[in-house]
């Protein structure tokens, strides 16, 4: 009898603990929710690269030290997490529905900054119009008239082109393919000198998203584009469309490696670019290591767009990472200087300078990358003249709508679906796609 | 009599409910907390539309009525069961091969390692091993090519009509060594005199499997045959993943892959647990029905002293 009243009262007293802490959280969030935090304590970043690259990490060390110097009191747990979405939605999941976690994370523009949103703070108010035009890619970033993040450096596509083999084929390396048509005649020339024209791999779609992306930027207006980033623009009608059509055309003028579709890994798919047995690659920003290659690395070039139907107005280029304050953190205002703060021109220019990470800050010198890299110059005159960028085609696409877009373009590519039922699919996934991802469903 | 007297009340004393509740307890609430309460809280995240991150909003059936009308689903669904088309091999190949194992043929032991091998490896391991196999310039296409068989090279790994079956093989290859092993261990307890009798009788081998062997081992068989039930719905998430992302197109997405696809990749978490429930509603169904139906059979089989008949 003694024994059970104990335990009622222990249970009691367990339940009034537990309630208080309950109503103690409750009251800790919702007071952080509209302030800017803390000016002190302790800033917990969740990094994609720091595990996984020493250069990134050794100049990351170094904006801590040079951050924690300038505001006494703060110091920064700097988290190494896998450069996987999935995973970083799952620990996002988990932080969002516990109300605590990272202040300021690093994820992937557009549509992981959307799905994460409702978990992640608007942070305008930090940040000054110098600051804003310092940087590109703020359209990866901002939806609803609100920002979401601070966009890191710029990754953005082209092709890749081998000047040595272009000669061989008859080509004048010197002016390569700058439309649809003459990437056609490009092609030909190379398959008659037995050149494969373009190599690749599609063993996870990405090849049709990269060459998507790549040909959007010949098929669209900067206002289409625009509208693609509201994700308004349907997947079956031009400029969607135009673009995939410019695919269809490549294919069909035996452009693409036969063995393309079936190449077991994604490094597998540029061994023939790189064993100078291809003549022309869809790359990305952060591929241009190519040009160091002791095979080939003298004789690699780069088109850094393609006009289709339109002459390009913008390179398909957007913010490669984004940084992004939670909603739950108690120190926005640091976590958000924080973030503008590693973006400074300093901190780009070293990582452009050890890792090749091509920066997307203005006041940045290309003269150290372009001793290393001569063939990157087309893109860095360009980018030198003011150039605009818009984050590429297949990158303004969520998740699901993506998967279904390169899935269905790699089998049309295999000739086991149409264009036109591949573009159906993914319109109708971005249509059913579209509430979940802006929250009105 | 005394000491009969002290036992009861030791018994009456730690079956108050108190007592009870306080050796229970502590387990029930870490059963409770991680196992009874995550089922509810799934059930309820099925009536909802939920993106993991925003609070979830009741739905009604709208989820479960969604799946009726899903091709991507729909697809899965026809790809997973082709493993279990496979199934009578995945159980009874096991079971052949511990038999003739049994038989002491030379080098058994060589054998059994042999088939236990490939449960030991990591599936994203033989995931990838089989990407090289089966490559465009791998050892399959390289030695049809060296035959003279050049005709029947393929691109498997992007042949859509073929990449289900690949998996499904890969599944049923990797977990083989495990059925091998649970009947070779259920056939070392067989009693040696049934098969002496049998073949005094003159029963040949296959008689003697047929009529000893498969009776004798009825148990190992229905648990082997669940697991592989369980193992269609289950295991070809990480094989597949490794060798073909689900693709070309969603040729080789399995239904696990779909859950996980829709859970943690396209923000559904409550259509992705709705079609969850929905599987385990009817895989619990299926293994009811298979296991009546087995332990009848399995009664006729028997006589009253448990010889096999």
């Amino acid at each position: 009898m003694e024994m059970q009243r104990s335990i009622k009262r222990l249970l009691g007293v367990a339940s009034v603990a537990a309630l208080a802490v309950g109503l103690a959280s409750c009251a800790s969030s919702s007071s952080s929710g509209s302030d800017d935090g803390d000016e002190t304590g302790n800033l917990v970043v969740w990094d994609l690269l720091s595990g996984s690259d020493p250069n990134w990490k050794a100049v990351m060390d170094e904006v801590d030290q040079q951050f924690e110097a300038d505001h006494p009191g703060v110091t920064i747990e700097r988290v190494a997490q896998p450069a996987d979405p999935a995973v970083i939605k799952q620990l996002m999941q988990a932080a969002a529905q516990a109300k605590s976690g990272p202040d300021l994370i690093m994820t992937w523009a557009w549509g992981d900054v959307l799905s994460l949103k409702p978990s992640l703070a608007p942070i305008d108010k930090y940040i000054s119009d110098d600051q804003r035009n310092q940087l590109s890619g703020w359209e990866g970033v901002t939806f609803d008239d609100q920002t979401y993040g601070v966009p890191i450096g710029l990754q953005g596509l082209g092709i890749s082109y081998n000047s040595q083999l272009f000669e061989k084929a008859g080509l004048d390396p010197d002016n390569p393919p700058q439309t649809v048509d003459e990437l056609i005649s490009a092609c030909k020339a190379l398959n008659d000198a037995g050149i494969t024209p373009i190599g690749g791999g599609n063993k996870e779609g990405y090849l049709s998203g990269w060459t998507y992306s790549t040909l959007f930027a010949g098929s669209a207006t900067a206002d289409q584009a625009a509208a693609l980033a509201t994700y308004d623009s349907p997947m079956n009608e031009p400029p969607v469309s135009t673009a995939v059509e410019g695919i269809q055309s490549l294919v069909d003028a035996g452009c693409f490696d036969p063995d393309m579709p079936a190449t077991p890994w994604y490094p597998d798919g540029f061994e023939k670019f790189q064993t100078g047995e291809a003549a022309m690659q869809f790359t990305i920003y952060s591929q241009f290591a190519y040009m160091q290659d002791p095979t080939i690395g003298q004789y690699v070039r780069f088109i850094p767009s393609i006009e289709n139907t339109v002459e390009p107005e913008f390179l398909p280029a957007g913010a490669m990472n984004v940084w992004a304050v939670t909603d739950f953190s108690k120190h926005k205002k640091l976590a958000a200087e924080l973030a503008l703060f590693q973006e400074q021109a300093q901190f780009q220019q070293e990582r452009l300078d050890t890792g090749s990470y091509f920066p997307n800050n203005k006041d940045v010198s290309f003269d150290a990358f372009l001793a290393k890299n001569p063939g990157a110059s087309s893109l860095v005159d360009l980018l030198k003249a003011g150039k605009p960028t818009f984050l590429p085609a297949h990158n303004m696409q969520d998740s699901k709508t993506n998967d279904v877009f390169q899935s269905q373009i790699e089998l049309a590519m295999l000739g086991q679906t149409t264009y036109e039922d591949a573009l159906q699919q993914a319109e109708d996934s971005r249509k059913a796609q579209y509430p979940v991802l802006m929250g009105t469903e | 009599m005394s000491g009969t007297m002290t036992n009861r009340r030791r018994t009456k004393k730690y079956s108050s409910p108190g007592t009870l509740l306080l050796f229970l307890g502590p387990a029930l609430f870490v059963i409770v907390l991680l196992r009874v309460w995550p089922v509810f809280q799934g059930v309820f995240i099925a009536f909802t539309s939920w993106d993991g991150i925003r609070d979830p909003v009741f739905n009604g059936l709208d989820n479960f009525t969604r799946m009726l009308s899903d091709p991507v689903l729909l697809t899965a669904l026809g790809n997973t069961s082709k493993i279990l088309v496979l199934a009578p091999i995945w159980i009874l190949g096991p079971l052949l091969l511990a038999a003739v194992i049994q038989d002491r043929i030379p080098g058994a032991s060589f054998f059994k390692i042999a088939y236990v091998l490939p449960v030991l490896v990591s599936p994203v391991v033989i995931g990838v091993l089989f990407v090289i196999i089966l490559g465009p310039e791998g050892p399959l296409n390289t030695a049809l090519r060296g035959v003279g068989l050049g005709f029947l090279a393929n691109n498997w790994t992007v042949d859509t009509n073929l990449v289900m079956w690949i998996v499904a093989g890969m599944v049923i290859w990797s977990s083989f060594g495990l059925g091998v092993l649970l009947f070779t261990a259920a056939l070392a307890s067989v009693d040696e005199s049934l098969y002496e009798a049998a073949r005094i009788d003159g029963a040949n081998w296959g008689q003697r499997f047929r009529y000893v062997t498969l009776p004798s081992v009825r148990g190992v068989t229905e648990y082997w045959t669940v697991m592989v039930v369980i193992m269609a719905f289950s295991s070809a998430i990480v094989l597949g993943y490794a060798f073909s992302q689900g693709g070309p197109g969603y040729a080789s997405t399995t239904v696990d892959l779909f859950i996980y696809n829709q859970a943690f990749r396209y923000g559904a978490p409550g259509y992705a647990t709705a079609v969850g429930i929905t599987l385990f509603l009817l895989l619990g169904i299926l293994l009811l029905v298979f296991l009546r139906l087995s332990r009848r059979r399995g009664e006729s089989m028997f006589d009253d002293s448990g010889t096999p008949l």
